[in-house]
């Protein structure tokens, strides 16, 4: 997988485009779906998306990371942490203890409400995933998606959130404990979905 | 230890992170323990759920991040050309390790080398060496030799000073003294 990304990469550093095409096809869903769940809204992750890769295009001779995919996640992860400072100024998404299962501002910064996408969906057993991830903390969130939906390891995570392993494994444990929680009822159908 | 290090292992091992040994202890810990079996159960669950919650930008968005992504490719004529960004040290190590090896060699060699290039300035220093040896025995005894040998040895040590003008002279005159003592080097 990796193996591919240096070869696309490599093309492109070449000035072919269609190998940068390639690339964004791969990621466009996990990394768009990612800044959806972390914005408030789909222009918020219209326009981050965007410029992930303007600044991913920008940056592309300096780019000398082993895993492109971290990478791009990690200039998501800046742009979506720059989105909600500045709409939110006096707060602050900075980690400040491995026990942050109760964490106000974060809880507020996460929207409760489904998305558009998930009227769609209500009836998918997706939908009802998606509703009880909105409800976790930002930090426990991104962890969750950042290892669901970009398959990035522990150590990838813990890079782009600048903290240890062990609060990026911690944090995924809250979050999955909330989620088993709040889809106790769900896991009938989630068992019978999975076999 | 802890069921909670434990389901820190139970991700690890999920994302591929955990070692075979570790590997082998949870899997032994799982095998007694009903509410890490249920942990790891759900997990999969869940994660395997959340995988399906991709979203798909506008196709619009894809079209514009390749027309930039054409503009940056033919806004310089040099694109394949561009210069690294990387610190100028790291770029000039390479250049600056093979320079810094090739004078140390250069030196090596001409150390090796002057000898051979300047054999009579070694014979002379021989030969001062030995006749002032040769000589040590009667310090004092023969007033002309003793004169001999103190022009010999000023003469050594203008040499040692930088002055090797007169080295065949030097040498000359220790083979002399020699002579009057009946020696030879």
């Amino acid at each position: 997988m990796e193996t591919d990304d240096r070869t696309w990469l490599a093309e492109y550093r070449r000035g072919s485009v269609e190998a940068l095409a390639m690339l964004v096809e791969r990621y466009r869903k996990p990394l768009f779906g990612f800044i959806l769940r972390m914005t408030e809204g789909r222009d918020d992750a219209d326009d981050i998306f965007q410029e992930v890769w303007v600044r991913a295009i920008r940056n592309m001779s300096s780019y000398r990371d082993k895993s492109f995919v971290s990478w791009l996640f990690r200039i998501a992860h800046n742009l979506v942490i720059d989105r909600v400072r500045k709409r939110r100024p006096m707060e602050t998404l900075m980690p400040r203890t491995d026990d942050e299962a109760e964490n106000p501002i974060e809880t507020r910064l996460a929207d409760p409400a489904p998305g558009p996408d998930s009227e769609v969906a209500e009836r998918e057993l997706g939908a009802r995933i998606l509703r009880a991830v909105e409800q976790l903390p930002l930090e426990q969130k991104e962890v969750f998606l950042l290892r669901t939906q970009a398959g990035l390891s522990f150590k990838d995570i813990s890079k782009i959130q600048q903290t240890s392993i062990n609060t990026a494994l911690a944090r995924m444990q809250y979050a999955l404990n909330k989620l088993r929680h709040l889809l106790q009822d769900d896991y009938a159908a989630l068992k019978g979905a999975a076999t | 230890m802890s069921c909670k290090t434990y389901r820190n292992r139970i991700l690890l091992e999920q994302s591929g992170e955990l070692g075979a040994i570790q590997r082998a202890l949870l899997k032994r810990h799982i095998a007694g323990c009903a509410e890490c079996r249920k942990f790891k159960e759900e997990t999969l669950i869940v994660t395997d759920a959340a995988r399906t919650l991709t979203a798909d930008p506008d196709s619009a968005q894809i079209e514009n991040i390749l027309s930039f992504a054409r503009r940056e490719v033919s806004r310089s004529e040099e694109f394949r050309f561009r210069p690294s960004r990387e610190p100028l040290l790291r770029q000039w190590r390479p250049a600056l390790l093979y320079a810094g090896l090739s004078i140390l060699l250069f030196i090596a060699f001409f150390a090796v080398i002057s000898p051979v290039l300047h054999p009579s300035r070694q014979g002379a220093e021989t030969a001062v060496m030995e006749t002032r040896s040769a000589l040590a025995w009667d310090d004092g005894f023969d007033e002309e030799l003793d004169e001999l040998s103190n022009m010999l040895a000023t003469a050594a040590k203008e040499w040692s000073n930088g002055d090797a003008s007169e080295l065949d002279e030097i040498e000359r005159l220790a083979r002399e003294l020699l002579e009057l003592e009946g020696m030879q080097i």
